[in-house]
């Protein structure tokens, strides 16, 4: 009877909601929405906030043995059997379900991350103790695609190379970040081809990917780094090429000179800029009398490196160069460069340099005095 | 006559309201968007591999000071301690009248130095430039010039004297959380479309504890103003510049907070030293110079709230910063007038500036013609109280709802407060804000329009904040 009598009201509503004008009905319809959506908002607010608070306090409870735990095993020389490992942990965390799991991948990349721990082999054993390679598997199947990404990451900052054929298949993934962040883990975890995407990649590489791309690079043993000449050599994708003449720098590899110098022909003149400041950090004396020669056809920003290169090459012949370049320098930055060159040349550099300062006036004296100046980090 | 232009408003200001419901909708599901990718592929290891990597852009950190005596050293000592492996703090004296720079240099050890500086952006003059002669402050440098009565031109000075491809411009009186710059250096990274700036979330002070310029908890504000205005600028950043960010339609990017480029702002002319909206002015000119040079660009927002800046306590302060905010908006569209329904700028001329004259500048001319009309029709006893309840239930809720949703939002992003109770006392200006501060608000616009067409000049000032709550019982001083 009571259902009835409700009913009854609310049709009898609908019949009075109805009968009002359009504009009405469309308010009325917003109302009602509104409120379900306030009081659905106030129960996720709330709910999100006990699960975040019920995780912290578990965190701060688990935490100070958990650590204690790994730092037992990551320092244990002789390791313990995989049982062993497997009881101490759930001792410690209780079952070992998705949610202790991930506390524990977060803690083991930590460790990684943070402390020159040369203790692969226990990192390996608790890894594989806990069973973390086959939850973050579990998570690469059925999640969505930032868990994947995060997955992906935790594979490759816990080095756990086994995964390699867990990876290879979001290599391809259509979505883009997972697909980068698979490949540039597939780099650090692959053992048959970690080079395979550097060949293949037809995208622009950002800043980031090289950030991440060298990153996995210096996580590798720097004896199975390859030559990156071939890349500048043969790729088609021009940020690779530019990655590639920044790494050949950074690894101090010499043998790239013959390549970076067939850059300076490349019609980017971003591409020109990076080769030269790689022949500088290469010291490529060889190759001075050649930029020498372009010098004069250059943009602003491959005349400055240049001016940086031939500075660092100190070779002796080329102080005249320096002057010259200082004194046709029509911007205070490629001044500023001329300087600092002139300034760390040899003993007959800095004579110049001082008396250049004595000769000057204005800003060009300023900038002389800005460039010597000990106290001026960032010139 | 009377009654059909009455009925024609009624119909008008209906449909209005309903279309500027629908874009906070669209709004907030882009906004949503936004936040869950941003939560899903970033992480704090991200800011592990920025702080190792030697490939690491440089940054600048630009802080104008005005009178700033009493709080100064805490707060360009919570500046030197920000987390990134390559930046410079520069600190811009701009003429002040009490010992800020005297106790610069005592603190921090300072010396004039030769120090070649280029005016490629208009300042007043620089009379002296500052390094330090103690090596644990060697990121520091401090420009002291001719007082310019504006943070733009002062700001100018510093983008001059900066060394690095990006800035950070912020106020040197605000807080500033200790990984900003690795936080938002990351999209102009990850990111093949150059972007020219990136803006995050700025929140209230007030109420706050803070220990030697550093933030030790986030509190919402005890006073109701501050409180109204916490809850606005969530709604203003989480919100509207969120939703903006995802289809790359970002009006501004706070003068508070944000870090640009610095070429593309050197070359679209940087700050305009006679704007009161400069913030504004500075992005619609560097937009203008992508457009007019045919390079694809793009603005971007994080969701994390990464300054903390002091916000008017009272009423009468924060008339005096309202209207000169509406002063600015009105000034924008008349110096930028060629951009609007112009389709060479794209989405700035047929997106971003229309919805800012439709729903921002006009929005408060509106309202108040509304309630005008509403008083006449009052006095003529000319309303259905039936109906017009169901109008204003409807706004109402319409309101509420859309900032207990920003409060949520905020809530996934990062939880701010430590309780459950902060969060409510938010929540309990959702349902105040429309009755009271709502008004106010349109009055202030009201009178900053007006003030911008009769008045010929404007004063900026300082005002006098109620300091925030500090271990070491430090007052902030700030200027609007």
């Amino acid at each position: 009877m009571v259902t009835l009598s409700i009913l009854d009201q609310l049709l009898t509503y609908y019949a009075k909601v109805y009968s009002y004008p359009f504009i009405i009905q469309v308010c009325i319809l917003f109302i009602i929405g509104c409120i379900v959506l306030f009081f659905s908002f106030l129960a996720i607010i709330a709910y999100s906030r006990y699960r975040h608070f019920r995780l912290k306090a578990k965190e701060l409870r688990l935490l100070p043995p958990l650590d204690e735990l790994i730092l037992k095993h990551l320092l244990d020389e002789k390791g313990e059997e995989f049982g062993v490992i497997q009881q101490e942990f759930t001792q410690c965390m209780g079952t070992l379900n998705n949610e202790n799991l991930d506390i524990i991948t977060d803690r083991l990349i930590f460790y990684k991350n943070n402390f020159d721990l040369n203790v692969n082999d226990a990192f390996y054993r608790i890894i594989e103790a806990v069973g973390i390679e086959k939850h973050i598997e579990k998570k690469l199947q059925f999640t969505s695609s930032f868990s994947k990404m995060k997955g992906i990451q935790a594979l490759s900052n816990l080095a756990i190379t086994a995964a390699e054929s867990n990876i290879f298949p979001f290599t391809y993934s259509r979505n883009l970040q997972v697909r980068k962040e698979a490949r540039t883990s597939y780099l650090r975890l692959s053992k048959n081809d970690p080079y395979k995407f550097l060949d293949e990649a037809k995208e622009r590489f950002n800043a980031w990917d090289q950030i991440n791309l060298l990153k996995q690079l210096l996580g590798m043993d720097k004896q199975n780094l390859p030559s990156f000449s071939k890349w500048i050599a043969y790729s088609e994708n021009e940020s690779i090429v530019e990655f590639a003449i920044r790494m050949t720098s950074y690894f101090q590899q010499r043998d790239a000179i013959p390549v970076l110098t067939q850059q300076l022909n490349s019609p980017k003149h971003q591409l020109r800029a990076e080769a030269i400041k790689a022949l500088g950090e290469l010291e490529a004396k060889e190759t001075e009398s050649t930029l020498i020669t372009i010098y004069n056809n250059q943009p602003d920003n491959c005349q400055m490196e240049i001016i940086r290169a031939i500075g660092k090459f100190k070779t002796g012949l080329s102080l005249d160069f320096i002057v010259n370049a200082w004194e046709k320098s029509h911007t205070v930055e490629t001044q500023k460069v001329a300087a600092e060159a002139l300034l760390n040349y040899n003993e007959e550099g800095q004579s110049v340099f001082n008396s250049l300062k004595i000769k000057t006036l204005g800003i060009d004296q300023t900038v002389l005095q800005h460039v010597e100046n000990p106290l001026i980090k960032f010139k | 006559m009377f009654q059909a232009l009455s009925d024609f408003y009624q119909v008008f200001v209906f449909f209005y309201t309903s279309a500027l419901f629908l874009s906070y909708i669209m709004l907030a599901m882009l906004s949503f968007m936004g936040i869950a990718r941003y939560k899903g592929y970033n992480s704090d290891l991200d800011d592990n591999t920025l702080m190792t990597s030697p490939l690491t852009p440089g940054i600048s950190v630009v802080a104008p000071a005005y009178n700033e005596g009493k709080t100064i050293i805490a707060n360009v000592r919570s500046l030197l301690t920000l987390n990134y492996p390559l930046f410079e703090v520069i600190i811009i004296n701009d003429g002040s009248t009490d010992d800020t720079l005297e106790k610069l240099i005592t603190e921090f050890e300072l010396e004039e130095t030769p120090f070649a500086y280029v005016p490629k952006l208009k300042s007043q003059p620089v009379k002296r430039i500052f390094k330090s002669k103690n090596s644990a402050f060697e990121i520091l440098t401090v420009v002291d010039k001719v007082n310019g009565g504006t943070k733009a031109d002062a700001s100018n000075a510093g983008i001059n004297a900066s060394a690095f491809p990006y800035y950070l411009c912020t106020d040197v009186d605000c807080i500033l959380e200790r990984n900003t710059l690795l936080k938002m250096i990351k999209p102009i990274l990850n990111n093949t479309t150059k972007v020219i700036a990136v803006g995050a979330t700025l929140r209230m002070l007030n109420s706050c504890e803070v220990d030697e310029g550093v933030l030790k908890t986030v509190k919402p504000p005890r006073n109701l103003i501050p409180r109204f205005q916490e809850l606005e600028y969530m709604r203003a950043y989480l919100l509207s510049k969120m939703g903006w960010s995802a289809i790359n339609c970002v009006p501004n990017v706070s003068g508070g907070l944000g870090l640009f480029d610095k070429e593309i702002s050197i070359r679209a002319g940087g700050y305009d030293p006679l704007s009161h909206a400069e913030d504004m002015d500075l992005i619609t000119r560097m937009i203008a110079y992508m457009a007019n040079n045919n390079q694809k660009y793009r603005i971007d927002y994080i969701p994390l709230s990464c300054c903390w800046t002091e916000g008017p306590p009272n009423i009468r302060i924060l008339y005096r910063q309202r209207t000169r905010w509406a002063r600015g908006l009105v000034q924008i569209f008349i110096v930028h007038r060629r951009i609007l329904f112009n389709r060479r700028y794209k989405n700035m001329g047929l997106i971003v500036y229309p919805y800012a004259l439709i729903f921002e500048l006009i929005a408060p001319v509106i309202e108040f013609v509304g309630w005008i009309v509403f008083i006449i029709l009052v006095l003529f006893g000319k309303i259905n109280w039936q109906m017009t309840g169901f109008i204003l239930i409807y706004t109402y809720t319409f309101t509420v709802m859309i900032s207990t949703m920003v409060i949520l939002w905020d809530q996934i992003t990062f939880k701010y407060y430590r309780s459950i109770w902060e969060v409510l006392r938010l929540l309990v200006v959702a349902f105040l804000e429309p009755l009271f501060y709502h008004l106010i608000s349109i009055y202030f616009s009201i009178r900053g329009y007006i003030s911008y067409f009769t008045q010929k000049t404007f004063e900026w000032g300082t005002m006098t904040r109620q300091g925030v709550e500090t271990e070491t019982k430090v007052n902030v001083n700030p200027t609007v």
